[in-house]
């Protein structure tokens, strides 16, 4: 019975035409050779590649280091060095990488063009809080003196970039061990501190021979160790000051919660420190700093006089230079 | 006229200027001379080079780009492509894979380039669900990972 019933079944012409259609294609997109898969690549843009790059663990690991490679960043998982050319096209596919150890020395340095700045500090701040720690941080906000156009904004874009502005230096504080954060008063108290020139900083050989030798002490003396890490603050809108319309409301920057939030900065080199001297913004970094377990604090107080400084309160501190202009 | 042999034994006769295009024949002939033999193709078969050769025979006559000049070594990364072109590349994925296959081998940079735009303009603006669906790539990543890796990263909404 069984006989005449496969012989009947193989008479069915269905089968194995199903089978045929069944058929995965004989070639691939992961079948192409490399070098064909990184020209098709070349032709991406950066959100394309990243899209790309998460579909499989085969394209994850082949497209994200050269990309970055060409990025100008070749170790990426010690060392990342931004600037205005290649921040743009190296966060995106950073921000996929997985960093399970410290980073050694990550230094950013604001685009020329101030239209892009919030876009890139808001990228940065998710960048850093996808890192354990990082040893040596610097940003500068150099390349984008003056901001014109953040001081012509209105008050509702000034609080909306203050606070993107605010929680950035919040992940920074928290992930970072040493810091040095280099002409931010124009960038963030632009409107009040603005007193026009050219930034106005520690003397460079000075600055340059100090970082040197912080950067070069990381790591040496207290471990990273396990530092509790708290969320940040608060959320943070991604207006373009320069877009948000003018209804629009923004509550004003959180304080740190004192108490409760875990900092990891140890050494902290703050240039022209307007931070310091609005009075509410300047309450917030007052507690930025003193929240910190610093043991060698350099603020270059410039031309302004902060009284505001009086009141840090910074137990374990060994080192205080506050120098004038 | 040139003889060229594919992976499945079909011969085709050429007109030397048509297959020119193709620096890998056109290095081949320099170095070879005139020859009655077939040049042979073992990675091409018939199909595609049926398609190669439509290509060729379209370009016949226009100016050779140079052999040296890579067009991603000249920053051309956009998308745009020429209206005939767009229409010789619509064919099923496989045979878009082949093409640029064989593009490759016989070292025709201006096809290999259309068909990499090509296959980036498919790509372009997808998620990456949409690309393993319309590839046929299946997501590796186990769950925890593919968490670990989109954890606070919804860098596609930041704009």
């Amino acid at each position: 019975m069984y006989d005449s019933l496969w012989k009947a079944l193989k008479k069915l012409p269905l089968l194995p035409r199903r089978l045929n259609y069944a058929k995965a294609p004989a070639l691939r997109f992961l079948d192409l050779p490399e070098d064909i898969v990184y020209e098709i690549v070349h032709h991406l843009d950066i959100r394309s590649l990243c899209n790309l790059s998460l579909t499989c663990r085969q394209l994850y690991l082949s497209l994200l280091i050269p990309h970055l490679h060409q990025q100008k960043l070749p170790d990426p998982f010690r060392e990342i060095h931004l600037n205005g050319d290649n921040c743009t096209a190296a966060i995106p596919a950073l921000r996929l990488l997985l960093y399970d150890s410290p980073i050694k020395a990550f230094t950013w340095r604001a685009g020329h063009d101030p239209r892009t700045l919030v876009r890139e500090v808001e990228q940065l701040r998710r960048l850093i809080a996808r890192m354990s720690a990082i040893e040596y941080l610097e940003l500068d906000f150099s390349n984008n003196w003056p901001a014109n156009e953040f001081r012509h904004g209105h008050e509702n874009g000034y609080w909306a970039w203050v606070r993107l502005a605010t929680n950035l230096l919040h992940v920074v504080a928290q992930r970072c061990r040493v810091v040095v954060v280099t002409n931010h008063y124009q960038v963030l108290v632009p409107w009040v501190t603005f007193i026009g020139g050219v930034p106005y900083n520690l003397d460079p050989p000075l600055l340059a021979r100090m970082c040197a030798e912080w950067r070069a002490s990381a790591g040496e003396a207290e471990a990273l160790g396990s530092t509790k890490l708290m969320k940040s603050p608060s959320k943070i809108s991604l207006s373009h000051p320069d877009n948000a319309p003018a209804s629009a409301t923004f509550p004003q920057p959180f304080p740190p919660e004192k108490g409760s939030t875990v900092y990891a900065t140890r050494r902290l080199i703050v240039n022209d420190p307007g931070l310091f001297q609005r009075s509410l913004f300047g309450e917030w970094a007052l507690d930025w700093v003193s929240n910190m377990p610093l043991t060698h604090l350099v603020i270059h107080q410039g031309r302004m006089r902060l009284p505001l400084l009086r009141q840090l309160r910074l137990p374990r501190l060994t080192s205080l230079v506050i120098s004038h202009g | 006229m040139v003889l060229l042999l594919t992976s499945d034994n079909e011969m085709f006769s050429v007109a030397e200027d048509v297959i020119k295009r193709s620096a890998y024949i056109k290095n081949m002939l320099e170095d070879v001379g005139e020859s009655d033999l077939p040049i042979p193709l073992p990675n091409v078969e018939s199909n595609v080079l049926v398609k190669i050769l439509e290509y060729c025979e379209h370009y016949r006559g226009e100016p050779l780009p140079a052999s040296d000049v890579d067009p991603a070594e000249i920053g051309d990364r956009s998308l745009d492509i020429a209206d005939w072109d767009q229409k010789y590349m619509a064919v099923d994925q496989e045979m878009l894979f082949e093409i640029i296959l064989a593009a490759n081998y016989l070292d025709i940079k201006s096809l290999l380039d259309v068909g990499c735009k090509t296959v980036a303009k498919m790509m372009k603006g997808k998620s990456s669900e949409e690309i393993r669906t319309l590839f046929n790539i299946a997501n590796d990543f186990t769950p925890e990972e593919e968490a670990q890796i989109r954890k606070e990263n919804a860098w596609a909404e930041c704009r």
